[in-house]
């Protein structure tokens, strides 16, 4: 578990993934980090220094709502939840995001037959 | 949370946010843990994947959108800080600061009052004021037949009024006290489109000869003198001895069209001879002492009301001539023209006299202003250099020297051990 100095995904890219995985239940900071290790099978580890700051932006501009429950550990934990709002800017960004990589991915399939 | 909480509850979210951080490595640690770590070397572990906890905490802080303030009221205590430690620099800056200020708030409170404000009316800016020029000198001052004729001619002012001011003695003989008063003629109050505060205001009618005298007073003068009593309409003041009914009051911060000269009673200019019979004359031709205020006829603009009089006004001023006048004195007469001014700042005579030497007064005081701030800016530029050891100090340890103010950035702050005492 090596520390990264930053975050090697696009701009922009973490919040949309940190609004997917909180989209499928309510989950504090850590089981975030660790889901999106998990999902992306060790692709994309995101350090402390990128999550926290991006949780606290989602939040800030609406889009996440916390709440302080109590956890497995027996102290309450910063839970995050999606709002409606969240919902809505993760439902574009999700399509946007799919048609941008749709185009990019084409793009190359093109190139690479050419130059094949 | 919206922005104004987050600026209010800093201390509830600082709160949070450690708790939150923690409870990270503390799950960390523990996963450490259950790999097979030691307890003590799975916290080294955690603490260096973390990384800087302080360092995250800025980043989350950022987020708020709140740094600016936080910054700023940082920056005041590190000042108030540098002042308390250096109470002669402290003092000589506020000091030149403030000279520099006051004589700048001096000066332009003075040509707000006499150049800038518009009179507190209604429709303000729509009022003209006129000046007559007789061989080249300028001049307010109209005689009261001349402020008849012109105010008869409804195709150039749909209303048109004077005022001239004076004073008058009110009270008992053992206790007389000088009043500002304002002689208007019976349009006044209607071409300011003024609305009395209570009663009635005066109108033509109080306007004739022969009329029983009538004072209308101003808001100003109710509260000083009547204390603000509600049945003071219907009550007599004593003007030069004889008993006047107070008919109305002037609406709230109107005192008088005349800037510079407080009117807290208005009377009639017909009711002047009956009041001050030393005043007999004041309604002749010979006497010009009434200034001038109107609204131009329909949608007529100023250039268009101007071209206008220039034709009017030789017939209108003829016929106000008195008969018997010299061929010398009437060809004098007869040679005065009028310019219309913007009559929406009120009128006044200081204004010409005083106008060019305040607007010269406030660029003065605009440059002493400046010299003062040449002036704090050489004293912080001499402090600078004498804590050029502070500074070095600073940024040796990672805080931000900004050159020679010698003031440390905001982003310091997370580089400074939390228990020492700040340097500064």
């Amino acid at each position: 578990m090596a520390a990264h100095p930053k975050s090697d995904l696009p701009q922009g890219t973490l919040d949309l993934l940190v609004l997917q995985v909180v989209a499928l239940e309510p989950l504090h900071g850590y089981a975030i980090a660790q889901r999106l290790r998990q999902m992306s099978n060790d692709v994309v580890q995101v350090t402390q220094g990128t999550l926290y700051p991006a949780l606290h932006r989602l939040e800030n501009r609406g889009f996440l709502a916390a709440d302080w429950k109590p956890s497995d550990t027996g102290r309450d934990a910063k839970y995050y939840k999606l709002t409606r709002k969240g919902r809505a800017h993760l439902e574009t960004a999700a399509a946007s995001w799919e048609r941008l990589t749709g185009a990019v991915a084409a793009i190359l399939r093109t190139a690479k037959g050419e130059a094949g | 949370m919206t922005w104004w909480r987050r600026v209010f509850n800093r201390s509830r979210l600082e709160r949070e946010l450690d708790a939150e951080l923690r409870d990270h490595v503390d799950r960390l640690v523990t996963e450490l843990i259950a790999q097979g770590h030691e307890p003590a070397e799975a916290r080294r572990l955690a603490r260096l994947e973390f990384g800087g906890l302080d360092q995250v905490k800025e980043a989350c802080r950022d987020e708020r959108g709140t740094r600016w303030i936080e910054d700023t009221l940082h920056d005041v205590r590190l000042t108030a800080r540098g002042f308390r430690k250096q109470p002669g620099f402290a003092a000589t800056a506020t000091l030149t600061l403030a000279l520099g200020v006051g004589a700048n708030l001096a000066v332009f409170s003075l040509v707000d009052a006499l150049l800038l404000r518009p009179l507190p009316v209604p429709e303000a800016r729509a009022l003209i004021s006129l000046t007559r020029w007789m061989q080249g000198n300028p001049s307010e001052h109209f005689s009261y037949p001349q402020v008849r004729a012109l105010a008869e001619r409804a195709d150039l002012f749909s209303s048109f009024a004077a005022v001239g001011s004076g004073t008058v003695q009110v009270g008992t003989p053992d206790a007389l006290e000088p009043t500002g008063v304002a002689w208007v003629t019976g349009g006044y109050f209607g071409t300011l489109k003024l609305a009395p505060f209570a009663g009635r205001l005066l109108t033509d009618a109080d306007d004739q000869p022969g009329a029983a005298p009538v004072a209308v007073i101003s808001h100003d003068y109710w509260t000083r003198r009547f204390g603000g009593l509600t049945d003071a309409v219907g009550r007599t003041l004593l003007v030069e001895g004889r008993p006047v009914p107070i008919v109305g009051i002037t609406p709230r911060r109107f005192s008088g069209a005349t800037v510079g000269e407080r009117a807290d009673i208005t009377l009639a200019v017909h009711t002047m001879s009956a009041l001050q019979p030393e005043n007999q004359g004041r309604t002749s031709a010979d006497s010009r002492w009434l200034r001038v205020l109107g609204r131009a006829a329909g949608s007529l603009t100023s250039a268009q009301l101007q071209s206008r009089l220039d034709v009017a006004w030789p017939q209108v001023n003829e016929a106000t001539l008195r008969p018997g006048t010299s061929a010398d004195a009437r060809r004098r007469q007869l040679s005065m023209t009028l310019t219309v001014e913007d009559g929406s700042i009120g009128t006044s005579t200081l204004r010409r006299n005083l106008g060019t030497p305040l607007t010269t007064a406030m660029w003065l005081v605009v440059l002493v202003l400046l010299i003062a701030c040449v002036n704090v800016a050489n004293l912080l530029l001499a402090r600078g250099v004498s804590r050029e050891r502070e500074v070095a100090l600073r940024l040796a340890i990672g805080a931000a020297g900004h050159g020679s103010s010698g003031s440390c950035s905001p982003k310091a702050r997370c580089w400074r051990p939390p228990a020492s005492r700040p340097v500064c």
